[in-house]
Parts: C-alpha cells; structure tokens; sequence
C-alpha cells in the first residue's frame, strides 16, 4: 500500500485510475493541475506520483523538474496523449530524460499500470 | 527421122521430064513414025505437048508447093513475129530443108518468146524494187521534212549538207543559208571551238564523244539562244561519212525543270523553316526525306539519313521490331497504323530522345500506300519537364497530405487519446467489476476495449507518420550494422508474428553499415511484416533477406523518384495473395488499405505510409514487386553510411 499521487486534467482519467489503484490497496490522492499536484506533494508523502504532460498552467514537465529538485526519491510515471506543443515534440521521452521514471502513452492499459507501480514500489 | 531434101525431088522430076523428052524423040525416029498417017501423027504430037504440059503444070506445082509456100508462109511470121506477135506458130510437118528452117524458126520464136518473158520479169521486179525505193525515200524524206525533231546532216568537218524544216523552224534560218555552211553557225561564239572539236572527235570515232547525248546552247537566228539536246550518229553513204545530229528544243523542259526546282527549294525552304522535324519514309521503312530541322534533332546530315530504316533509330529493339510490323501490315494490308504516337529515338550522339509524331499516309496514284510523313517534336525536355512538374505536384500534394495528417495528428492525439484512455479505461475497470457476468457484457466490453487499442493504433501511425514527414529533409547521422541486431529482430519478429507464418531471417554479415534510426528501422519491418502477415490470412512464409547493391540504379515505387547510389537492399518477401497494379501506386497514401477496416487489428492504412516516411527520412527508397496469387516483395534500399558518418559514431 503506497500514497499515491494522480495529477491529469482529465476527470475520467482519475477517475479510472484511482478506481483501479484503490482496488490494489493503494491510498489515492489527486490533482487536476500541476499547481495542485505541488501542494498535495508539499502536504503529503507521496511515494508515486503519476501526472499527465499538457496540462493547463503548470505542464507535467514543469511539474516533474520542480519535483525532482524538492523531491528526488518520489517515483514518477509520465503518462501522455502525445501531441505536444504545436506537434513538433514527443513529450513522453523529454519526461523521461529530466526524470521521470517510467513513461506510458495514453490511451494506456491498466494492468500496466498496475504492473509499473507494482514494479516502482518494489525498487 | 531422115528427111528427103527438095533437091532430090526436083532431081527426080527433072529425069522424069528427060525421060518423057527423050522417049518422045525416040519415038519420032522409029520406022513407024514416018509411016504414020498425018492424023495419027497429029494425035501423037498432041500426046506429046499434052504429058509436056503435064510435066510443066506438075513442075511449076512441085516448085509452088515445096519452095514458095514455105518460103511465103515463114517470111509472113518474120514479120509478124517482127511486129511483136510472140504467139504464131509454124507447124514443122516436112522433113526437108524448110521443114528444118520452119523447125528452126520454132526454135528461135520460143527462144525469143522466153527471153521475152524473163526480161518481162525481170523487168517487173525492177519495176517493183524501183517503187518500192521510190515509196522508202518518199517515207524517208517525209520523216525528215516532218519529225518534230531538227535534223542536220554534215560531212566528217561538220559542212552542213542537209537540215530539215523543223530545224528551220527552230532555228529561223532557210534551209539555203544553212546547206554548206558549218553547223558552227548554230553554236555560241563561245562554244565553238569545243563544239569544233567534238565534231572532229566524233567524225574520228563516235565513241571518243563521252556523251553523244548532251545538252547545248544554240544560236538562233535573231541572235537569241535556246537550249537543246543533240544526239548524234555517223552515217557511210558512198563511202563517204555524214554526221547526223537530231536536235531536240528543250525549252519547254528545262521550263518545266526550273519551275519543278523551283518548287521543290520552295518545298524544301518551308520543310527546313519548320520547326518540326518531318520525315517521309517509303513502304520499306526507309528514309526518303527528312528536313533540317530533322537532321540537327537527331545530329546526322541528311546523307547520312537518306536510306536509313526509321525504325532502326530506335534503340528499343522490340518497340522498334512492333512499330515496323505495324508499318508493314499499313502498308500491305491497309491495317490502321497510329496517326499520333511517341517513339524514342536515339541520336548520333547516343542520347535517347522522346519525339512526339503525327503521320499521314501517302498513296501513289493507284491509291496504294507508298510511305507516310512523319512531323514530330522532341518532347523529351517537355516530357521531362512535364514528369518533373508532376512529380513535383504529387510530392507537394504528398507534403500537403503528411502536413495536413501532422497537423490533425498533432492537434488531435493528446485529446483522442485522453478519450481513448477514459474508454479503454472504464471498459477495463467493467471488464473487472463483471467479471462474474455473462459471456455477452464480457464479449462487448472485450470488443470496446478492442475497438480501443485500434484507435490507439491509429493515432499513433499518424503520430510517426507526422514526426516522419516533419524530418524529411533532415540528415540522420544514425549508423546501424544491421547484423548486430539480427538476434533481436528474429525474437521480436517471432512474437509478433502469428504462428502460421513461418519466419526466415537471412541477414549476412557482410551486410554494409547504413543510415538509419534503429527504432524506425524497427518500425519499418514491423509494418512490412504485419502487412505481409495480412496478404497470408491461412498460412505462408515470411522471408527477410539483407544484400550489398551497390551502383544500384532504379525507380521508387513510392515516390516515383529514379535514384542510383550505394545501399543495402533489406526485402521483405511473402508468399501471399499478391498487389494489383492499381493497388500497386496508391500502397502507400495515407489512410489507403484493401483491407476490410474495422476487422480486429486491421487496416488503419497507416503502416505502410509509415514505412514511407521512414525510409525517405534516411535517404532510401523502396521498389515492390508483386504478382497476384504468388506474392510480394518490398524492397528497401536504404543508403550505405559514408566514411564521416561512420567516423562519427566511432568517435561517439
């Protein structure tokens, strides 16, 4: 049983992965932005966090670099639609590079994710 | 027969007239004379003078009758026969002298008569021959007063010894001012003296004159000059040689010449003015005309050209071979011969040129084909122009197409796959909650989910497809040896792949080092694969081989683009249901796919547009060669690494 934390301005997105997590004993928290993933985060011990890129306001990869700064032991699993900033960019990659530690593309399947935090928690 | 001569007779008769005589002067002297009574003497004296009488009158007859008469009757046909009369006859009934005379003269007559008759005949043959000359030098004078032709007849130093009136006609002279003049009379000041000299030369031998049929000039009477053509033969009359010279006005023809010439360069000017080349080849395929404009477009001269079977200038052998059957069937057999077609020609310089012809039929006046003419235009430039301007709006189109996919992509795929993942998502978290439910809700929320990852799929081709697209004309430095990754694309391939595909990988390891993103090359077999798993729905054999091509020339069955150059061939080869050739162009446009959209894990028509963008973003190119029902082969070349980029991984 982890804190974990669920950052996507997608309602369904949390929905489904808090519903899905819940059901492995996990303890939930989640935040529609990357500001509000910063104040949870600056409240709670949070062991993942598993935060969308392109967010309005405060990006993911915002998020990330000010996280791994502040936290650095906080494991993080990127999850993205692709796209990017006018399409030129992958963001998934760039997660990963300033630390993410794992990376999954949407629309993604929730054995995996289970299978990563599974993998994240066990170090 | 022995004749008795009239001298005999008359001997006879002159003894019987003696003996008579003498018997009556016996009888005077006999003693019983003078006892006679004077009436018994007188009867005797009258006896006497009675039979003398006789003898006389007999004497007198015999002479009339063997002398006069024939003498008579012969002196009456001399005359006669004198006068002409060939036909009296003398019948010889005596054996005498005039009966051999009257014999004789028989002789003479019909002798006479005979050479009468033969010089009647003779006579008449003369008479005849002498006609008949009379009728051949009427005949001959007639030609020569009347043949159309002059005539000059000269001695052996060139006197004129004869014209005719034609010749007087042509020239204005009489036939007096001629006759005995010299024929240089009728020949330019100028020319004279060559003219003197053929004359000798011909008189000498007729053989020594090169051409006894020659043009010249003649001098006319009024001083003008016209030109003529002379023939010129040697003729032995009495021994004596004449020249004849039939002098033919050929005004009328050298009129007729320099119009035709004229006519002909005028021709010839627009044939040359044209900015075409026109050719006219006979039913044989043989050049027989071909303009300046022909010449200089395929680098001959016309003599060069002239002779030359058309068909043989094309450097295609079998198209030249179909174009020449064509022809020949046109021209025996009246089949339809293509009013416009292309053929590639190759010049004198060994450049193969794409000409553009129109043709039209010639016929000869009993309306048989006897060759066309042929205007073209070297559309080489135009065409290459033309391929190159349609190349380049299909590449922009291309272009516009990646863009416009790159940009719906990128601007789509963040929110579609947020919605995907929600789908995806909550069918996951129903496919848990109902887990106890009946096999049809788990089989719907298995085909959403399903329906889900296809989604996915397509998004993300598009999302490579555009990431491609934005790179093309970037370099990649990325150096693979393909070899190394041999082991891990066998593993990869096996997982991937269904198991009723069998899977032969042949990579060698001489294999040269390329350029390409190892990732995309991935990606790059995968889609091959997958494609050609779905050309195999039962079964069949996948075979992926590697092979050095170098210098390799070819064309891209993708782009259209010829390309030559270095590359390691990578193909992709399946035993599947094969390519149309209408499939064949469009195999790699985006969205583009035979296969039926919607069936699970099939046909977002990405893959193989994928492909494209991949291989051209490294610089290569790709051929497919596919037949229906035996299968397909996609063919990648992809660039051998230069020496820096090389070195640059090495250094890396």
């Amino acid at each position: 049983m982890a804190k974990i934390l669920v950052v996507d301005d997608e309602q369904n997105i949390r929905n489904i992965l808090r519903e899905s997590l819940k059901k492995e004993q996990h303890e939930i928290f989640e935040a529609s932005s990357g500001q509000e993933a910063s104040d949870i985060l600056d409240k709670h011990a949070i062991e993942i966090m598993i935060t969308d890129l392109v967010m309005p306001g405060k990006t993911g990869l915002d998020l990330i670099m000010e996280i791994k700064e502040k936290i650095p032991e906080l494991s993080i699993i990127a999850i993205s639609g692709g796209g990017g900033i006018n399409g030129r960019f992958d963001y998934l990659p760039i997660a990963q590079l300033i630390g993410a530690n794992n990376i999954i593309r949407k629309p993604f399947s929730i054995a995996d994710i289970k299978q990563t935090v599974k993998e994240l928690l066990a170090g | 027969m022995r004749m008795t001569s009239i001298r005999l007779k008359l001997l006879i008769y002159m003894l019987l007239v003696c003996v008579l005589t003498i018997a009556l002067l016996v009888g005077l002297t006999l003693p019983g004379y003078s006892e006679m009574a004077g009436q018994d003497l007188t009867r005797l004296i009258s006896l006497y003078v009675a039979s003398l009488i006789v003898l006389i009158g007999t004497g007198i007859y015999l002479v009339d009758r063997l002398l006069i008469k024939p003498i008579k009757d012969l002196t009456v046909a001399t005359r006669q026969l004198a006068q002409g009369n060939y036909d009296i006859r003398l019948p010889a009934t005596r054996h005498d002298e005039i009966g051999v005379m009257t014999e004789s003269f028989g002789i003479l007559q019909h002798n006479l008569q005979a050479s009468l008759q033969n010089y009647d005949r003779e006579n008449n043959t003369l008479n005849e021959t002498l006609i008949k000359l009379q009728a051949s030098e009427a005949r001959a004078r007639g030609i020569f007063d009347n043949v159309q032709d002059g005539l000059i007849i000269t001695d052996g130093l060139g006197a004129i010894v004869a014209v005719n009136p034609a010749l007087c006609d042509m020239t204005g002279y009489t036939a007096s001012e001629l006759i005995n003049n010299n024929v240089n009379s009728l020949v330019p000041e100028h020319n004279r003296s060559q003219h003197q000299r053929d004359v000798v030369n011909f008189a000498l031998d007729e053989k020594r004159l090169k051409r006894p049929h020659k043009h010249v000039t003649a001098l006319l009477k009024d001083g003008n000059t016209i030109p003529v053509e002379i023939s010129l033969s040697q003729l032995r009359s009495n021994n004596k040689l004449l020249i004849i010279a039939v002098v033919h006005d050929i005004r009328q023809r050298v009129q007729a010449e320099h119009a035709l010439r004229y006519e002909r360069d005028r021709a010839q000017s627009y044939l040359d003015t044209a900015e075409v080349a026109i050719i006219s080849i006979d039913t044989k395929c043989l050049i027989t005309l071909i303009n300046r404009k022909g010449c200089t477009l395929l680098g001959y001269s016309e003599g060069e050209l002239l002779g030359v079977d058309y068909f043989s200038l094309c450097p295609d052998q079998s198209v030249a071979d179909e174009m020449r059957e064509a022809y020949q069937q046109h021209v025996l057999n009246n089949e339809v011969f293509p009013k416009y077609f292309y053929i590639t020609l190759r010049t004198r310089a060994g450049q193969d040129r794409i000409f553009e012809w129109h043709n039209n039929t010639v016929k000869d006046y009993e309306w048989n084909t006897a060759g066309i003419i042929l205007a073209g235009v070297d559309m080489t430039d135009i065409r290459k122009s033309i391929d190159e301007r349609k190349a380049l709006r299909e590449r922009l189109h291309q272009a516009q197409k990646m863009q416009a996919i790159g940009q719906l992509s990128s601007g789509i795929a963040h929110d579609f796959n947020n919605l995907l993942a929600s789908i995806m998502g909550y069918t996951e978290l129903l496919q848990d909650i109902l887990s106890d439910a009946d096999e049809s809700v788990a089989g719907y929320l298995k085909e959403i989910y399903a329906s889900g990852v296809r989604a996915r799929d397509l998004v993300e081709g598009m999302l490579q497809y555009s990431r491609n697209a934005k790179k093309i004309g970037e370099t990649s430095a990325n150096t693979l040896y393909i070899p190394a990754m041999a082991d891990d694309l066998s593993k990869m391939l096996h997982n991937i792949l269904p198991d009723r595909i069998a899977v032969s990988i042949n990579i060698p390891q001489d294999a040269i080092p390329v350029t390409i993103d190892s990732i995309n090359l991935q990606q790059l077999i995968i889609n091959m694969s997958l494609n050609a798993v779905d050309a195999m729905p039962d079964a069949g054999n996948l075979v992926i081989t590697c092979l050095n091509d170098f210098n390799y020339h070819g064309e891209c069955t993708s782009c259209g683009k010829s390309f030559n150059g270095n590359y390691l061939k990578l193909a992709v080869s399946d035993t599947g249901c094969g390519i149309g050739n209408e499939s064949l162009s469009r195999l790699f446009e985006p969205f583009y796919t035979t296969k039926i959209v919607g069936e699970a894990g099939k046909g977002t028509g990405m893959g193989l547009a994928v492909v494209h963008g991949i291989i051209h973003d490294a610089g290569g190119h790709i051929i497919v060669e596919s037949k229906p029902g035996v299968g397909t082969s996609f063919k990648v070349y992809i660039p051998a690494a230069t020496e820096q980029t090389m070195a640059n991984v090495a250094n890396a």
